[in-house]
């Protein structure tokens, strides 16, 4: 009788073993950086080094980093490849940065404006195809957290320029 | 000993058109939040936490903790129409929520997820209100020493019971420890740790953190999720019909008969929900899954898993019976047992009452406040509850596109709001970027935030134990049998928990060699 094909293995770059030794390297670099820095030596007055617990965040981090290289689930896939895709990261960053800039733009051209235009691109791009859909869901969505904030005293900014 | 002034200031408190009228909008939020897929209590307390700020102490509360209370029954919603919880605590509903619905008794089921998560908030929260006076006098005999044991008590229990990858649940409480050291030392107020970054010095906040881990990422994990979705060209099953039958006149509610007759399920729901609840870092998702179990093999007549409101009464009961014990550690010893508790010791802090056995002494009216709206979120989650169900299962259907931006709209003016502060928003942006990562390699964010909160106070009272005993190290860890007490209690665990991992591997390689030999 032919025996049943088992799970494929999953492939080195994408174990957990993998993560463990990346992790690793990187808190090594960062316990070097913590270890040399000039704070981290300073004695406070109840004689505790001014680095000793930061330090100690450092070694808990690398006593996980190693247990990932060698225990039982080493060879398992380090994460959710199958419904977040790799190739998801660059929107993930992008995203954030566009939120970022929305901050910064509020300080200049107020909530309402700035939150409408920001709202619509992002409905656009998440796949609504109707403009009055966006235009709608848009002012709503303005209004509904204009009005909260409103409601508890918080100030949302009006705008640089117009001021 | 109650004291009558207190209570009475209390009730003063709480029984305003204000907080009344904030404890029901925290529910209707809370039982929204729920409903909808991708976000979760935590998620849900974390937006509403910057706005709670800026209100009174009373109505602070009963936004918050009527959202929590919301939040967890409302899991029960999508999880019994679309078999998708709605947060990862009801999932057991799933099993015989949706068998149900599928045979024609989503109403059914639906009222007894809600009537079996108030019943069990309810006696739930009366424990609470025995048992934490109770502790907090127990506690006020604890000294430096006693609390750093018992902080690492919280933190050993963290790391042995949450989590099904021990190491990434590790990892996780050691991120938490490095992020709580950033800023400035607490004894000498000295600046460390920030990477040369001046607007670090005050440290992370507990908000921006909040908002970015669980708001900000869950969020960016549903944007990631629905872009791989539109490239994969799936779209979601429509389920209005079945909604609208669920609501419609012919199908039969539940009768006082089939809600007692699941009385013994939602009496192991409770037990436990109440007991996980007590226990820092496990939580409602724990309490759910262990009382569906145990109630499974305790009435196997009853063949839970096949479409019995027993199998909803218990999965409802154990999530619900976690929310007011989670308080009994923050505010007998300060120390929150979950991620909620800690928002919820966050907005206390905020507002100028920081969460000790103290605080029976010198707040009681903020005791007792909060045990009134403790109480009295129930009645007004049950009235949102039974007459909003089927509004909250449609929320279920919000288009994706719609909510993630909405969402994040909140996230971001909401953190800007909490103190004005750009620095706020890149702090919460990045841990949002940080916690999708933390999602995408399935590592726990609650040992993080435990850990975050916790580690600082540990800090702190070692040295200050330290100075107390002059740098004797001996002196300042175990000079009290309180303290060799709780040192011993942490030393048992730890074996424990080890000897209980051991004893999985050994049976995994048994396991895997049986299988070799066959």
């Amino acid at each position: 009788m032919s025996k049943a094909p088992g799970p494929t293995p999953t492939p080195w770059h994408l174990s957990n073993q993998f993560l463990g030794l990346v992790l690793l390297s990187a808190l090594i670099a960062l316990f070097v950086s913590i270890y040399t820095s000039d704070w981290a030596s300073e004695i406070q007055m109840d004689r505790f080094q001014l680095g000793f617990f930061p330090l100690v965040g450092v070694v808990w981090m690398m006593i996980a980093a190693l247990m990932l290289v060698v225990d039982h689930a080493r060879k398992k896939e380090f994460g959710e490849i199958e419904e977040i895709r790799p190739g998801s990261w660059p929107w993930i960053i992008g995203l954030s940065v566009a939120w970022y800039a929305y901050a910064q733009l509020v300080l200049y051209l107020g909530f309402i404006l700035t939150t409408f235009l920001f709202i619509s691109i992002l409905l656009r791009i998440g796949g609504v195809q109707s403009w009055k859909t966006i235009a709608g869901a848009g002012a709503l969505c303005v209004v509904v957290v204009f009005l909260l904030f409103f409601a508890i005293g918080v100030d949302l900014p009006t705008g640089r320029v117009w001021s | 000993m109650i004291d009558m002034v207190a209570l009475e200031q209390a009730l003063s408190m709480v029984f305003t058109f204000e907080t009344l009228f904030w404890m029901v909008v925290g529910v209707t939020i809370g039982v929204g939040v729920g409903a909808i897929p991708g976000l979760s209590a935590t998620s849900g307390v974390a937006l509403v936490l910057p706005l709670s700020f800026t209100m009174p102490l009373a109505p602070a509360l009963g936004l918050i903790i009527g959202l929590y209370k919301g939040a967890i029954y409302g899991g029960a919603i999508s999880a019994i129409t679309f078999a998708t919880p709605g947060t990862p605590d009801s999932a057991p509903t799933v099993y015989d929520g949706y068998k149900m619905m599928k045979q024609g008794k989503g109403r059914k089921a639906m009222l007894m997820a809600l009537y079996a998560s108030v019943t069990a908030d309810v006696v739930s929260d009366i424990l609470v209100i025995i048992i934490a006076p109770l502790i907090a006098i127990v506690a006020l005999a604890f000294g430096p020493s006693e609390r750093v044991w018992l902080m690492m008590l919280a933190i050993v229990l963290i790391g042995s019971l949450s989590g099904s990858h021990f190491a990434k649940g590790l990892l996780s409480a050691g991120i938490g420890l490095f992020i709580g050291t950033i800023g400035s030392d607490p004894i000498s107020n000295v600046e460390r740790n920030t990477f040369g970054v001046w607007w670090l010095y005050g440290g992370i906040g507990l908000v921006p953190l909040i908002i970015g881990l669980f708001a900000m990422a869950a969020m960016l994990e549903e944007w990631a999720k629905h872009i791989a979705s539109k490239s994969n060209g799936k779209t979601a099953p429509d389920d209005s019909e079945a909604i609208k039958g669920m609501f419609g006149k012919k199908q039969e509610g539940l009768t006082f008969r089939e809600f007692i007759s699941c009385r013994k399920e939602m009496g192991i729901g409770i037990a436990i929900g109440s007991f996980v609840g007590m226990l820092p870092g496990l939580g409602a998702l724990v309490a759910s899954f262990l009382s569906y179990s145990v109630a499974k093999r305790y009435s196997p007549e009853k063949n839970i898993g096949s479409g019995r409101l027993e199998g909803i009464a218990a999965a409802e009961a154990g999530n619900n019976a976690t929310v007011g014990p989670t308080l009994i550690p923050l505010l007998a010893f300060g120390i929150p047992g979950s991620t909620t508790a800690a928002l919820i010791g966050g907005a206390l802090i905020m507002q100028g009452a920081t969460p000790s056995a103290r605080m029976f002494q010198v707040f009681p009216e903020i005791i007792y406040a909060l045990f009134i709206i403790l109480l009295l979120a129930n009645f007004v989650n049950l009235g949102i509850g039974r007459m909003f169900a089927f509004l909250y299962a449609r929320l279920g259907q919000l288009p994706r596109p719609i909510l993630i931006p909405t969402v994040m709209l909140m996230c971001v003016t909401g953190t800007y709001a909490y103190q004005q502060s750009m620095y706020d928003v890149i702090v919460m942006l990045f841990f949002g970027v940080f916690g999708f990562g933390m999602r995408f390699f399935r590592i726990p964010e609650a040992p993080l935030i435990i850990t975050f909160v916790v580690v600082p106070l540990a800090e702190a009272d070692l040295r200050r134990a330290l100075l107390i005993n002059r740098g004797d190290w001996f002196n300042a860890l175990l000079g009290t049998w309180l303290a060799v007490a709780l040192f011993s209690l942490v030393v048992l665990l730890v074996l424990v928990s080890i000897k209980a991992r051991v004893s999985e591997r050994v049976a995994r390689l048994t396991k895997g060699e049986d299988e070799q030999g066959k």
